[in-house]
Parts: structure tokens; sequence; C-alpha cells
């Protein structure tokens, strides 16, 4: 069984870009992503096959998510305010130049409706579309189409920025 | 990489949001800690509840004094509330996360209304601690307790009651609102799979 700090180096900066999508606040994103580790933990005794740990680990972050969203409801009114992200490209300039597309990128997924924010983190995290299915509960050819939308969805609002 | 130039660039941007991790496993092991904390705490504030409810009520039978009798009644009727409390921190760590999404919001949804139907016990607890002062000022008449000392314990369990249902309110409101979010984000979440098949 893998212990936590396990889980941390495999996909710890993973599970904390799939809390991005889900929260702004970045207090509250390190908040979530501690709970996402603390939930993937709580479960592994659960993981019947080792080899599907990574559709495991992100179907977890995903719903932990999407409870946090609805919890956050209740607290507070949706402030969608993005602070930069650590980068670490070579000149300050570039860090600059790349923080602000990583936030674009970040905050236009943000934008997705739930359905395509999920198959589009998890495309992103390089799950194949077998494993974002079984990670989602959802067929492969829904997969695909959601996929498809998503891009569309996405490609529009980075363009309308 | 894919031949597919725009999730290529998507991909780039968005792990280049690289996150420091170090330290990461000490912190949520710490958290985890605290959570352990938190339901050893609630416990104990219960067990020192009952505590003094039998030793008030013991005291009370021991010295004949009716006000020592309607204190234990009023610890007693504390208890619940933070029992509730413990039940609600409970239940809400042991949601299945590793179920379906829409799994995952049924359960939370449930958890919520769980924690709403607590609270409504919570709120008689609290109108039953106001009874007991309304008691306690009774004996005052009959000359079974003193005038200053009622003061000063009705006081107390005014304050207690008054900020115990102002909290339930607060929380019930937000509770409120968090089974609104579920249902939402069960919606786009149905919307996405009728849009799959259409």
């Amino acid at each position: 069984m893998r212990g936590l700090e396990q889980i941390v180096a495999d996909y710890g900066s993973g599970i904390a870009r799939v809390a991005a999508s889900y929260e702004a606040d970045r207090m509250l994103r390190e908040d979530l992503t501690q709970e996402i580790l603390l939930a993937i933990h709580r479960a592994l005794p659960s993981l019947a096959n080792p080899d599907s740990l990574a559709p495991f680990v992100f179907r977890i972050a995903h719903n932990r998510g999407v409870t946090h969203v609805a919890r956050q409801i209740g607290a507070r009114r949706a402030a969608q305010r993005t602070e930069p992200d650590d980068a670490s490209p070579e000149t300050p300039e570039e860090r600059l130049l790349a923080n602000e597309r990583a936030n674009r990128v970040t905050m236009a997924v943000r934008r997705l409706p739930l359905p395509y924010r999920q198959v589009m983190t998890l495309l992103l995290e390089e799950l194949s579309y077998a494993e974002i299915a079984e990670a989602l509960d959802i067929s492969l050819s829904n997969v695909g189409v959601r996929v498809n939308r998503a891009k569309a969805q996405l490609k529009a609002i980075l363009d309308d920025e | 990489m894919t031949n597919d130039d725009f999730l290529d660039d998507l991909r780039a941007d968005w792990r280049r949001q690289t996150v420091d991790v170090s330290g990461l496993a000490a912190r949520v092991a710490a958290r985890q800690r605290r959570a352990g904390l938190v339901t050893a705490g609630n416990a104990l504030a219960i067990a020192t509840m009952a505590i003094l409810a039998c030793l008030f009520g013991s005291a009370a039978i021991r010295q004949g004094d009716a006000l020592l009798g309607v204190a234990a009644i009023a610890f007693l009727l504390a208890a619940p509330a933070v029992l509730f409390e413990m039940l609600d921190f409970r239940r809400a760590t042991r949601l299945r996360y590793d179920d379906s999404p829409a799994g995952v919001l049924r359960q939370a949804r449930d958890q919520a209304m769980f924690s709403r139907r607590r609270l409504r016990s919570a709120r008689i607890a609290a109108l039953l601690l106001v009874g007991a002062g309304l008691a306690a000022w009774a004996l005052v008449p009959a000359g079974l307790a003193h005038r200053d000392t009622v003061i000063v314990i009705t006081s107390g369990w005014a304050a207690a009651a008054l900020l115990s249902w102002l909290w339930q309110f607060w929380r019930d409101r937000r509770l409120v609102e968090t089974i609104a979010g579920y249902d939402r984000l069960r919606a786009e979440l149905d919307e996405g799979s009728a849009a799959d098949e259409a």
C-alpha cells in the first residue's frame, strides 16, 4: 500500500492543478489540495486494482473538488479571483509571460461547465480516454464527445479574452 | 505530444503551474492529526458535561438544593448539541469520495440534510435551556434558591442559548445554500450526460 508521501510525490502537482480548476483563492486551494490528499489516503484501502491508481486518485480529486465548490457557495459568493502561480522559466519577463499564459488557461478551464472541466483537466494531466472514462464513470464514447466540446468551448473562451 | 497543436499548447501552459509539494505530506499528516483532536475534543466535552451533570445531580440530592438539580438538567440538555456536532463532523469525513461524481453529490446532499435535521434537535435543546432558566427563577419566590445566584447562573444559560440559537440559524442558512449548490452541480452533470446522448 502506498503511503501519503508516495502519493504526494507521484500526484501532488497534478492534484494541486485539479484543485486550481475548482478554487481560485490560493489559501483555499492549498486547503482543498490537503483535503483531497486526505480523502485519497482514507480511500486507498478500497482500491481494488493498483493499476488503476491514476483514475482512482483523480476521481477522488474531482469529487472532493465538486463538494468543495458546493460548500463554498454557502461560505461566499463564488468570487472568481485569480492570483499568479509559481513557475520556473528563465528570465523574469519570460516567467511573467509564462505565468500569465498558465493563469489564462487555468481561468478558462475554471469557466467550463463541470462535465467538460472534469474531462479537460484529466486530459491535460495526460490520462488516457480509458482512464478518464474510469475516473468519471462515463463511457469511452462520452469521453470523446466531451473532449471535443470542451476543446471547442475552451478555444472560444480563450479567443474572447 | 499529440498531433493536436491546440491541445499540446494548452497542456504545456497547464503543466507550467508547477506546485511546491515539499512539506505537503507533512502538512496533510498534521491536518489528519488535528481532525483526530477535534473528535477527541468533542468526546471530551460530552464526557465533561455528563460528569458535571452527575456531580450537580448528586449534590442536589445530598444538599436538597433544587437549583443544583436544575443546573444538572441544563448540562444534560447542552450535551446533545455537542454530540450532534461530533456526529456531523464524523459523517462529513466519511463520505466515499471514490464513488461516481453523481454518487458523491448524492451522499454529500444526504449528509447536509442530516445536519439540518440535527440542527432542529439542537434548537430544541437551546429552548429547553431557556426553560431551565425559567424553572430556576421559579425557585426564587418559593425560597428554594437565592436571587443573586439565580441571576448569575441563568444569565450564563441565556447567553449560551442565544449564542447557540444564532449559530444554528447561521449554520442552517449555510446548509440550505450548500444543498442548493449540490443540486446545481448535479443538474450540471445531468445536463452533460443528456448532451452526450443528444
